[in-house]
């Protein structure tokens, strides 16, 4: 009994120690400036922002607020669907865009429309009735939406420079004559060991998310003219493999794999399995994100490699001159005012702030005189000591809250002085992005939300089978078509023709 | 026993047949195979997160580093939120096991009385918690309502008691003879008494793995950390490293660190700071786990 006793005191003891440790208070606030809380899915990369941060400050002064962010971890967007769910609402929220959830808030009044404030906060006005102009709900914008790779892209078809001066070819410039490099790529040794080991192209494998299969470039030179959907001769909305051009494409990525082109584990990499490829000379050739990662996929090269680099270019030119690689997004974020909030002056002021020009300055540069200097000839010093006691990235990267909620570096276009193959990295977005091919319908459909899914993967199903043979290609278009039509293709495809009649 | 004794003169041994000698060989040769492709997996993690990125990439099949190279747990480790992160698993897992193993030793010793009025429905009332819940947000709407919000506790007091455990404990003190306890009483134990002095001591094997299974649980847990906690310092380790790790679109954007986009190494070597100390436990507890088993299969 004794022992039981003394075990039970040293349970409890232990208790209140540990659960003294594990509260902690929260800080007190003015009771002058109101607090404005902001939920949002946020930059997960970027450092914590600390108590103390001299931005949030300066943000928190210019507004005349309290202001306190929680970043939610990874992105998340569960949680924060979950607290909009469970009624615990913050002042302002940021959420994914186009998801059934966003949807109900602006459904069921959880945030209110931005409309009336458009005359003080100009920056809203415009970034909603510019950019977004069909984002609006009967004319009401229920918040500042985000959509990533909407006017920007940064992939490209990465090739190896060395490889292709050794065979003494070119970046190709066409479909045949990309035939012609990765073919060389795999059958003449490219790596002088003298083994037949190399392969001329890999990818990741295709993603049911976004129905694509990395081998977009082949579909947009024969002349797939949107990133989504299709039209044919009557003005309809049909699928994209039901367009022309998806069967001499079909045949153009069989005949690759059948000469033993294409690496044969593309339907099982990642993504960073088939980078890895590349790094270790099994591949001549990867489609991969481009732009800040110039520099990285180099170095990664260069380590068993130290002589070699990387080649890219506009994606090759079909017969009629059509050519693309990159699809406009879909996906992104909403960031909106809840109806809980009882200043929404004050939020919708905080976010206008975050988009105006003067709030990008500081959350990507910093405060002048602290945490940068601008140089004689415009060039901008970064006093990275300082930057380092507030929440900047390191190596002149921007702030904690630049981006995830309105921006991608990519999507602003920006780019610290700092970055190594700065110009290339600008370089490389300018071509993706020429290669961009615009959205035959903006927003994702009802039935695009909950289906979509399901039919890419029987998309990718008889894409897979037409690539290995298992049925012609002339058959398994067909079947596909009948498949998909059946299993949800035709309630997508009514209420797309709807969206895109009214469009 | 001396093994000496077991040995037989060459001629007196029972011949093996061909046949027989060829089944344990392939025997032998599959449960090698086996054991192979399940610590082949620790292996190369083990010996990428010690490799350069050059002496990663220069093979497929990692056995031994052709190049050593320290960086990812020197980055990892430079990353003073580590430590934190490592000292709020740590308190999560051995205060969350306590009260886990607290709760449900209790809860399971008075479902084991079937003389006890009303048995039937606290056992109908624990069993339907296995086949309907209620869901995340009204979970997320107590844990608000009882202000564990952004504290430890949340990822300890929601999940105090795992009805499957609680089951299997169940049955295991319903196993132990009646006449056992009985004696007990007789002898002037009251019903704790009984509980720790004879229910708990006999049910040793079934209580330890079942502490196990609830601390790697707990060690594991990252959900309830997303849901409840977005203050950084009392993430657990868990989060901290998949929050490294993530292929988010931060990663690949924001000019942030990503261990993900500083290659396989880095990303192994916060693998395996995530693994090595749960891994440690498991001998500790192997006896009384095997032995749990046993007892199991041969009542069951």
């Amino acid at each position: 009994m004794k022992a039981m006793k003394r075990i039970a005191a040293w349970m409890l003891a232990a208790g209140m120690m540990l659960s003294c440790c594990a509260c902690a208070g929260s800080g007190g606030s003015d009771p002058e400036r109101p607090t404005i809380k902001w939920l949002t899915t946020g930059d997960a990369a970027a450092k914590p922002i600390g108590p103390d941060d001299r931005i949030v400050q300066a943000i928190e002064d210019k507004i005349g607020i309290e202001l306190e962010v929680i970043v939610v971890p990874e992105g998340n967007v569960e949680k924060v669907n979950v607290q909009m769910a469970s009624g615990d609402f913050p002042d302002i929220v940021t959420g994914a865009w186009g998801t059934s959830a966003t949807q109900q808030w602006i459904d069921d009044g959880m945030v209110i429309p931005l409309n009336d404030y458009f005359e003080k906060n100009t920056a809203i006005k415009q970034w909603c009735e510019e950019e977004y102009q069909w984002t609006a709900f009967d004319g009401k914008y229920y918040g500042i939406p985000f959509i990533t790779q909407y006017n920007a892209a940064n992939t490209l078809i990465i090739l190896r420079q060395d490889w292709l001066d050794k065979l003494n070819l070119k970046y190709p410039e066409t479909l045949e004559e990309m035939k012609t490099v990765l073919t060389a790529f795999t059958q003449q040794d490219p790596d002088g060991n003298g083994k037949n080991d190399t392969y001329g192209y890999t990818v990741e494998k295709p993603s049911s998310s976004m129905g694509s299969t990395n081998f977009e470039w082949v579909f947009f030179a024969n002349g797939l003219e949107y990133a989504d959907y299709a039209l044919d001769e009557n003005g309809n909305v049909i699928p994209f493999f039901e367009d022309p051009s998806f069967i001499p494409s079909m045949k153009y990525i069989k005949d690759l794999w059948d000469s033993g082109v294409i690496d044969p584990e593309i339907m099982m990499n990642d993504g960073v399995k088939a980078e890895e490829k590349f790094y270790q000379g099994r591949a001549g050739a990867v489609v991969r994100p481009l732009y800040r990662h110039v520099a990285r996929h180099e170095n990664s090269l260069r380590q068993l490699f130290p002589e070699a680099s990387i080649a890219y270019g506009r994606p090759p030119m079909g017969s009629d001159g059509s050519f693309g690689i990159n699809k406009q997004g879909k996906n992104g974020m909403l960031t909106c005012v809840t109806a809980a909030c009882k200043n929404p002056d004050k939020a919708v002021e905080l976010i206008d702030f975050m988009i105006s020009e003067e709030g990008c300055d500081l959350l990507r540069l910093g405060i002048e005189g602290t945490h940068y200097t601008r140089n004689e000839d415009g060039t901008i010093h970064y006093n990275e000591e300082e930057r380092a006691k507030d929440a900047f990235a390191e190596n002149g990267w921007a702030h904690a809250l630049a981006w995830g909620s309105f921006y991608w570096p990519l999507e602003a276009g920006y780019m610290p002085d700092t970055e190594p193959n700065k110009e290339r990295a600008l370089e490389s977005v300018e071509l993706a992005t020429q290669a961009q091919k615009p959205n035959l319908i903006k927003t994702k459909t009802p039935a695009e939300v909950a289906n979509g899914k399901a039919l890419n993967d029987i998309f990718i199903q008889y894409f897979s089978d037409m690539l290995q043979g298992k049925i012609s290609i002339e058959e398994g278009t067909q079947k596909l078509s009948e498949k998909w039509r059946s299993q949800g293709g035709e309630t997508l495809l009514a209420e797309v023709n709807e969206v895109y009649k009214k469009q | 026993m001396n093994s000496n004794k077991c040995r037989m003169p060459r001629r007196n041994r029972i011949r093996e047949g061909f046949a027989s000698r060829l089944f344990d060989a392939v025997n032998v040769f599959l449960l090698l195979l086996l054991a192979f492709s399940t610590l082949y997996p620790f292996w190369d993690t083990l010996i990428v997160s010690v490799s350069s990125l050059k002496s990663y990439l220069s093979t497929s099949i990692h056995l031994w580093p052709s190049e050593f190279s320290f960086e990812g747990y020197s980055y990892v480790f430079s990353n003073m939120e580590l430590w934190s992160s490592y000292g709020n698993t740590l308190f999560i897992t051995l205060v969350g096991t306590l009260i886990n193993m607290v709760i449900t030793i209790m809860t399971a010793y008075v479902l084991s009385k079937p003389m006890l009025r009303g048995h039937r429905i606290l056992n109908f009332l624990a069993v339907f918690t296995m086949m309907f819940s209620g869901g995340i947000i009204p979970s997320y709407m107590i844990v608000k309502a009882t202000g564990l919000m952004n504290s430890l506790w949340a990822m300890i007091i929601p999940t105090a008691i795992n009805t499957s455990s609680l089951i299997i404990l169940r049955n295991f003190f319903m196993d132990i003879p009646a006449a056992l306890e009985e004696a007990a009483m007789l002898d002037g134990c009251n019903e704790v008494g009984v509980l720790f002095r004879v229910v708990i001591p006999n049910a040793k094997a079934a209580i330890t793995t079942i502490a196990l299974m609830y601390a790697v649980d707990h060690w594991n847990d990252f959900y309830n950390a997303i849901m409840y906690i977005t203050n950084r310092k009392r993430w657990p380790l868990q989060l901290f490293l998949r929050s490294m790790l993530f292929e988010t679109e931060a990663a690949y954007s924001s000019g942030g660190q990503s261990l993900f986009l500083l290659g396989q190494p880095m990303k192994m070597a916060a693998v395996m700071l995530s693994i090595i100390p749960i891994i440690c436990m498991y001998p500790f507890f192997q006896k009384h786990f095997s032995k749990g088993m046993m007892v199991g299969a041969v009542k069951g």
